[in-house]
């Protein structure tokens, strides 16, 4: 006697004493075939995820701070592997843009809600019956940008999904670090102008160490860099963590004519940043070339800035120029 | 009786319990040597891509501009004293004229230069620069490669680096940390010791890790290149991660954090990121300048 299980086990002896008969032997390889078959269908499910990284996270401001907080400087590309087409069209765009009514509401796109001073909120949703994570959400507190990471191995965006400000985006766990995958975006400019086509696309790496969150952002556009841009964003996490809510009502907010678009003609960029930072204004041009150390080297060589009394006296003239062209 | 049901379970268990056991390459025990237990591939030859903080590393940014650091009033004051004549004067900011202490311990990795990585032996990676001809060692205790997990990390660094001269790269005690073990199941199922799904994966290895560091016995060095200070009291944790980007190059990227009771009010967290060459072809020594 004995539970079923020992009971079946004692069967399955006594029928393995009689396996070198020819017909158990077919019945035992039909056997093993159909048991493989289950055994890769339990081996392919992926591993149970590790949720690591949910909660609240403050952003860290201690690099490129001064680019999250007061906005980066116009004109200055430095460290970017922006292409020469790009810069072409960055060149003609004003910040001034972002006050339009229209735009106003609109929220950062994924590749760049990130450079937000914002807290980032991170939750999953797991499947009731397999205990699987289903997606991983994000909400940054400015602008409300929400993103979903599809965890689901199936799930890669069908040929008709729409392209949207968050795209869509495919996340996996390789070990205790979380892989993103995001295209279908819209075509989004940064608070500097650096241009980005709906053909960009962004891989991502979350590590956490303990209370620090890493998300490594890997941003790759054949129309607009050259090579893929590595961009670190880091966060400290937030036991109490809140994030209020966004409404976001559109108001005049700088006083001009109507239909007033903001923009420089070409060959008209304002400077001063650069100048003010002490930045040579060829290496503001940005390129993939500005980012290696041998640029150091290259820099000893240019001309120094002109002085900022002059840049901002140039710019003055420009912009009143800019002004009668618009009456 | 059919036999069927019964046999395939056992023999699906046992599969599973096989490939997560392959899959999963959990060490019996901890290899004695650190070279051995390595759970990612540092070395090689590596160039800095400077995409963040250009205006603070790539040129020595303006006296004064000490944003981003969470430098307390002492702090600013020694920032402050910080004399552009004695690196170029009127170009100072191009002049790729730099203090070695900017090149220090809680700074090399984020200054823009080339790295050599090797094993110095089994139990020490040796890391070069060529911009600032700085050579720092990444000691692992021997016999004890892995972090345990469980202690802070410069606890658990404390006792090997006590006593070590202070230097300006200081002294680094190294740790591999591997991923969180997956948690066993509240409620396993089956017999006791076996059976169900989560006592299976209970306790194996996931795949992955990184590489910690803790730097103590540190001379006062520069955050920045304009003179930003951090104190001999400085203890720096770093992480290193290695990762591929869309086009199949491979990087590191490391996370610094630098803890200074006498010029910080709060740790200072940065990253670095280095992108794999395929040989020492760029490499190009320039020296730093003696403070």
């Amino acid at each position: 006697m004995g539970t079923p299980f020992l009971q079946g086990r004692v069967e399955l002896k006594k029928k393995a004493k009689d396996m070198n008969t020819p017909s158990l032997k077919t019945n035992f390889l039909r056997l093993l075939a159909a048991c493989a078959a289950v055994s890769a269908a339990l081996v392919a499910q992926p591993a149970a995820a590790q949720s690591l990284v949910d909660g609240y996270w403050n952003p860290l401001l201690h690099q490129d701070g001064w680019a999250y907080a007061g906005g980066p400087d116009q004109a200055d590309f430095a460290g970017m592997p922006i292409t020469p087409a790009a810069l072409t069209v960055a060149y003609t765009w004003d910040p001034g843009q972002a006050m339009l009514t229209s735009l106003q509401c609109a929220p950062f796109n994924a590749l760049y809600g990130p450079r937000s001073l914002s807290v980032l909120r991170i939750w999953e949703t797991r499947d009731p019956y397999t205990n699987q994570q289903a997606t991983i959400e994000t909400q940054m507190g400015f602008a409300a940008l929400h993103r979903k990471f599809q965890m689901s191995p199936h799930t890669a965006p069908p040929p008709w999904t729409q392209h949207s400000w968050e795209g869509y985006s495919t996340g996996k766990w390789v070990g205790n670090v979380l892989w993103v995958h995001t295209e279908k975006l819209k075509a989004y400019s940064t608070r500097v102008g650096q241009p980005f086509s709906d053909k960009a696309t962004m891989d991502e790496r979350f590590f956490r160490y303990g209370d620090v969150l890493v998300d490594i952002m890997m941003i790759s556009d054949p129309q607009y860099i050259s090579r893929p841009w590595i961009y670190s964003k880091l966060y400290y996490r937030a036991p109490n963590g809140n994030i209020d809510p966004y409404p976001c009502t559109a108001s005049e907010q700088i006083k001009r004519p109507k239909g007033t678009i903001p923009m420089h003609m070409p060959g008209h960029i304002e400077v001063d940043g650069p100048v003010r930072n002490g930045i040579p204004l060829e290496a503001a041009r940005g390129g993939e070339k500005t980012m290696y150390p041998e640029y150091q080297d290259y820099m000893k060589t240019l001309p120094a800035n002109p002085p900022l009394s002059q840049v901002l006296k140039d710019q003055l003239k420009a912009a009143e120029e800019a002004a009668k062209l618009q009456q | 009786m059919s036999l069927r049901p019964i046999a395939c379970s056992a023999l699906a268990a046992a599969a599973l319990l096989l490939s997560q056991a392959g899959l999963a390459g959990a060490p019996p025990a901890p290899p004695p040597e650190a070279q051995k237990a390595a759970l990612i591939d540092l070395t090689g030859n590596w160039v800095s891509v400077t995409g963040q903080d250009w205006r603070y590393r790539m040129i020595t940014p303006a006296k004064g501009d000490y944003r981003g650091v969470p430098l307390n009033a002492a702090g600013r004051k020694i920032a402050d004293e910080f004399d552009p004549a004695k690196y170029g004067g009127d170009k100072y900011q191009t002049s790729a004229i730099i203090d070695c202490r900017a090149y220090g311990g809680a700074s090399l990795l984020r200054m823009p230069t080339r790295l050599r990585i090797n094993w110095a032996d089994a139990n020490t990676l040796k890391i070069e620069s060529d911009w600032g001809e700085q050579t720092r060692m990444l000691n692992f205790i021997p016999n004890r490669p892995f972090a345990d997990g469980y202690q802070p990390l410069p606890m658990q660094a404390q006792a090997a680096a006590a006593g070590k001269t202070p230097s300006l790269q200081g002294y680094s005690v190294a740790f591999w940390e591997q991923p969180y073990r997956y948690t066993a199941s509240a409620f396993d199922r089956g017999p006791r010791g076996g059976g169900g799904l989560g006592a299976l994966t209970a306790g194996a290895q996931q795949p992955g890790g990184n590489l910690a560091v803790v730097t103590t016995a540190l001379t006062p060095g520069w955050l920045r290149r304009n003179g930003v200070p951090y104190s001999e009291k400085t203890t720096v944790t770093e992480r290193f991660q290695t990762f591929t980007d869309p086009t199949g190059a491979q990087w590191i990227n490391v996370t610094i954090e630098v803890y200074d009771p006498v010029y910080l009010t709060t740790p200072f967290i940065t990253t670095g990121d280095f992108m794999k060459e395929p040989d020492g072809a760029k490499w190009a020594p320039h020296s730093c300048k003696a403070a």
